[in-house]
């Protein structure tokens, strides 16, 4: 037995030349077909070093033009050349320049021949939207594809839609059912002169010809009418990303790709020079395939691929813009805001952060500077906390530390009454989990013992007012929330407290004995039945509203506070 | 709208070319190194000024990346640096004595050479003291990178400025000429950059590092810009229109994705905090040539520069390149 290789050439004939070399040395069998676009002289220089090599034939050329049916044709030349110059050749393999061998060809041989009549090509049912990546993939079957994707886009993608509004659908000739996979495949002796010879072969031509990609697709569906025995798989290892770019190898590759599946790789960068002196040479010996450097080689290669597509949640980055869709806002990771907690409790972030053993910030957007646990004026990152700074950009400043302290809880606490904007954002970002004490404003309002009832009465407006934005934000948005009443902050401070150490710090058990003392709110009864009797709707029993009124009867919203 | 904003940048773009071209006579050559007009070369341009001891380490770590020639334009130096550079195989060499400030901060110079020399080739637009970076970098060389970026049909390639700094004082610093600076200059901030979106250009604004938290804390506004497009398949139609922070054709500042995704990018680390900055200071406050009449160097030196010291517990020390794409400050877009 031996191998025929069929190679299809269109550049970087140095390389195409040195992985010839090493083929025939091997005793492939090759068959060279070079794209007509070349230049002659490339060509000749790419001939001359072959001489009168027995086991060498050029075919004639052809133009090829990525995704049309001119590759099929050049495969289908190569191949025939091969089955008829090299009578013993047992199987073609299909290969490009820019392939390179990952196992010694010996290893190969010993293999085909343990698999006599087996075809090995990758071979998927199309439709089924899991083998293209980026792409049409029912239409490249059904609709006529006359013009190049690469050099006549306008016209392509014209006459794509044009046959979409005149639902057009083409019918495959009989007895075919459409099938995918990468070109790059070993078929056996026998199912590729059938193919060759297929008495509808003219018919076949024809209707492949206006197929879109149909070197992914040809053989791919004729094998499945053809052959005996097939190993839907191919033996050159590629990968492709989520746009359909093929995947190009390195000379730091080199440590995974012997033990990667297959035989052969593709593509590999015409000046990875370790690759091509290592891979090509005579005293090759690579070690067993071990499964862990394959995994890893995935891992990797999946970590820096999916960059492209998916990004990083939450990152924002000279190549990557937050876009805060459907208003939905975007962070890395999960936190906690606690609002109305230090108006009601004393000390309270010391208090929480010893019960739960985690750093829990004060007012991370206070005025002046962001009030970082253990009063720290810089956090991780370097991020300052310096005020003109964060307010010069706060979104940043509170996407900057949620990325940067992804990997650890996030616990801080919010009042600023200016920052309705951040508000907005945070009630709308399904990572945060506000805790909002309502009335939170009353007792150190109380406090400042304010006797003009004018003044006194916009004071109050203006936090209702503040306090309607944020419930109703928060009741539209995605952030986890929950409202408390001050009345049971004040008199229950446990049955508020303990469930929210249990959500902080799920794990700790034991229950505080010592709760964080309140602040003095001696009065308070007074104090809201006088601003109650002064025509202000206040009910510090009230936790969460019902939905904001408008929602329900479309009636224009009502301002109880006026 | 839309139709009349792209004509308005189009006569933006050549009112670019025509200040480019009216400086045509600013430049003159001293040499045209061998490897100029090399059809396959990747290219480096500079504009410097008495740089003589960081001149060596910046031709070798570019040499190193596969740079195949250095186009720069000497500013009237008068350390020796024009001598030295004379004698480099692979530096062609123009000399000026015009003002840097008029020239648009070099820029109209570097749009000139680019425009002669640089056509049809990638373009790596960097000063003495920035060292890019990018995804595999310390295993592949930059036309591992461009070749990559051209299947990609990509044009520019997006490079944020990255400030590094000592542990110690600036005057506790020994640095030797020749010496790679990032063996004293250790640290960056990894975590304590904004970014603005949706100028003229369309370009990112990005600001924050070292500099904003230490000099600019009370107008962090006028921090400076640290978005830079470094790296670009120059055609003899495009511009740089601010530093390199900005191109026109617009199209070339898109060098992010809004849809979740991320670009590729890398970083230029920044060598500028060495003990030489001392006297690049009181030099600069003096020729008032740089951005903002020298609003930087006037921050710079009203801090007691002797003393300056950017190092904190939360200063990051850098390792390679993957640890900046870990901390997110650039992506390897994809490119595995």
């Amino acid at each position: 037995m031996s191998i025929g290789i069929a190679l299809l050439l269109h550049q970087d004939f140095d390389r195409a030349a040195e992985l010839t070399h090493a083929l025939l040395r091997e005793g492939c069998k090759v068959a060279v077909h070079i794209d007509a676009k070349t230049p002659t002289i490339e060509m000749a220089d790419y001939a001359k070093t072959f001489g009168d090599h027995p086991n060498l034939t050029l075919t004639n050329r052809i133009r090829c033009e990525w995704g049309m049916f001119s590759l099929v044709q050049a495969q289908l030349i190569a191949a025939e050349a091969l089955l008829n110059r090299f009578p013993r050749v047992t199987h073609v393999v299909q290969l490009s320049g820019s392939c390179l061998p990952t196992r010694p060809i010996s290893e190969l041989k010993q293999f085909l021949a343990k698999n006599r009549g087996t075809d090995f090509i990758e071979s998927v049912v199309a439709g089924q939207k899991n083998w293209i990546k980026g792409g049409l993939e029912a239409e490249r079957f059904s609709l006529y594809f006359p013009f190049s994707w690469r050099k006549q886009r306008i016209l392509f993608d014209g006459f794509v839609k044009i046959q979409r509004k005149l639902k057009i659908s083409r019918k495959m000739p009989t007895g075919l059912e459409p099938h995918l996979g990468s070109q790059w495949w070993a078929l056996c002796r026998e199912t590729l002169t059938a193919i060759l010879q297929d008495p509808k072969r003219r018919e076949n031509d024809r209707y492949f010809s206006k197929c879109w990609i149909p070197d992914e697709s040809y053989f791919q569906t004729l094998v499945r009418k053809h052959a005996k025995r097939i190993e839907s798989r191919s033996l050159t290892f590629s990968r492709f990303d989520q746009q359909g770019n093929p995947m190009m190898f390195y000379n730091d590759h080199l440590e995974y790709l012997e033990h990667l599946e297959g035989f052969f790789v593709r593509k590999v960068w015409r000046n990875a020079n370790m690759l091509y002196e290592t891979l090509l040479s005579p005293e090759y010996t690579p070690d067993q395939r071990d499964r862990e450097m394959r995994l890893t080689f995935a891992a990797q290669t999946e970590r820096l691929e999916g960059r492209r597509n998916r990004g990083r949640a939450g990152l924002s980055m000279q190549s990557r813009v937050l876009k805060h869709r459907n208003n939905r806002s975007e962070t890395a990771a999960p936190y906690s805001v606690l609002l109305g907690f230090d108006k009601t409790f004393v000390e309270i972030d010391s208090w929480l952060s010893k019960q739960i053993n985690q750093p829990v910030h004060g007012d991370l957007f206070a005025l002046g500077h962001a009030e970082m646990a253990q009063n720290a004026r810089l956090s991780k990152g370097n991020l300052t906390g310096h005020g003109k700074i964060r307010d010069y950009a706060p979104l940043d400043f509170l996407t900057n530390f949620v990325w940067n302290n992804r990997k650890d809880p996030i616990i801080f606490q919010f009042w600023s009454v200016k920052k309705q904007r951040l508000f907005q954002f945070m009630a709308n970002d399904p990572n945060a989990n506000i805790h909002y004490i309502r009335y939170a404003w009353v007792p150190s309002l109380m406090q400042e013992n304010i006797t003009n009832m004018a003044v006194l009465k916009r004071r109050v407006a203006g936090f209702m007012e503040m306090e309607r934005q944020r419930i109703d934000a928060l009741s539209v948005g995605f952030a986890n929330f929950k409202i408390y009443a001050l009345a049971d902050v004040l008199v229950q401070p446990a049955s508020i407290l303990y469930p929210l150490i249990e959500e902080l710090a799920p794990k700790i058990e034991t229950r505080p004995r010592i709760l964080p003392k309140t602040v003095d709110w001696q009065g308070l009864e007074k104090f809201t039945n006088v601003l109650k009797n002064n025509g202000m709707n206040i009910n510090l029993e009230l936790a969460e509203n019902a939905r904001p009124q408008w929602h329900d009867n479309q009636s224009k919203p009502i301002l109880i506070a006026e | 709208m839309k139709l009349t904003r792209s004509y308005k940048l189009r006569l933006l773009r050549k009112k670019w070319q025509l200040r480019t071209w009216r400086k045509r006579k600013d430049l003159s050559l001293v040499k045209l190194g061998d490897a100029a007009r090399d059809p396959n070369g990747i290219f480096v341009f500079t504009t410097l000024r008495n740089e003589h001891h960081r001149l060596p380490y910046f031709l070798q770590y570019y040499r190193n990346l596969g740079i195949t020639q250095f186009f720069i334009v000497d500013n009237n130096s008068t350390d020796g640096s024009a001598e030295y550079l004379q004698a480099q195989p692979d530096v062609s060499l123009w000399h000026t004595k015009a003002s840097y400030k008029s020239a648009k901060h070099g820029i109209l110079w570097m749009n000139q050479l680019l425009y002669k020399y640089g056509s049809k080739h990638w373009c790596l637009n960097v000063d003495c003291d920035e060292f890019f970076v990018y995804p595999h970098v310390s295993k592949r060389p930059i036309r591992a990178l461009t070749d990559w970026l051209d299947t990609r049909s990509m044009r520019s390639f997006p490079a944020m400025l990255l400030d590094m700094y000592a542990k110690e004082n600036l005057k506790d610093i020994k640095y030797n000429a020749g010496q790679n600076p990032f063996e004293v200059l250790k640290y960056f901030d990894s975590g304590n950059y904004t970014q603005q979106n949706g100028g003229q250009y369309g370009n990112l604004w990005i600001q924050g590092g070292p500099r904003q938290r230490k000099f600019f804390a009370n107008q962090p506004r006028k921090a400076p810009a640290l978005n830079k497009i470094p790296l670009v398949k120059w055609k003899s139609s495009y511009v740089y229109t601010s530093s390199t922070h900005s191109l026109l054709p617009r199209s070339l500042n898109l060098t992010f994705d809004d849809k979740g995704g991320e670009k590729i990018s890398g970083c230029l680390l920044h060598s500028k905090f060495l003990p030489d900055i001392d006297d690049k200071i009181s030099e600069e406050l003096q020729r008032q040539e740089h951005y903002g009449e020298g609003q930087e160097y006037k921050a710079y030196g009203s801090q007691t520069s002797q003393k300056l010291n950017f190092w904190t517990a939360h200063s990051t020390r850098f390792q390679n390149w993957q640890q900046l794409e870990e901390l997110g400050l650039m992506s390897a877009g994809g490119w595995s």
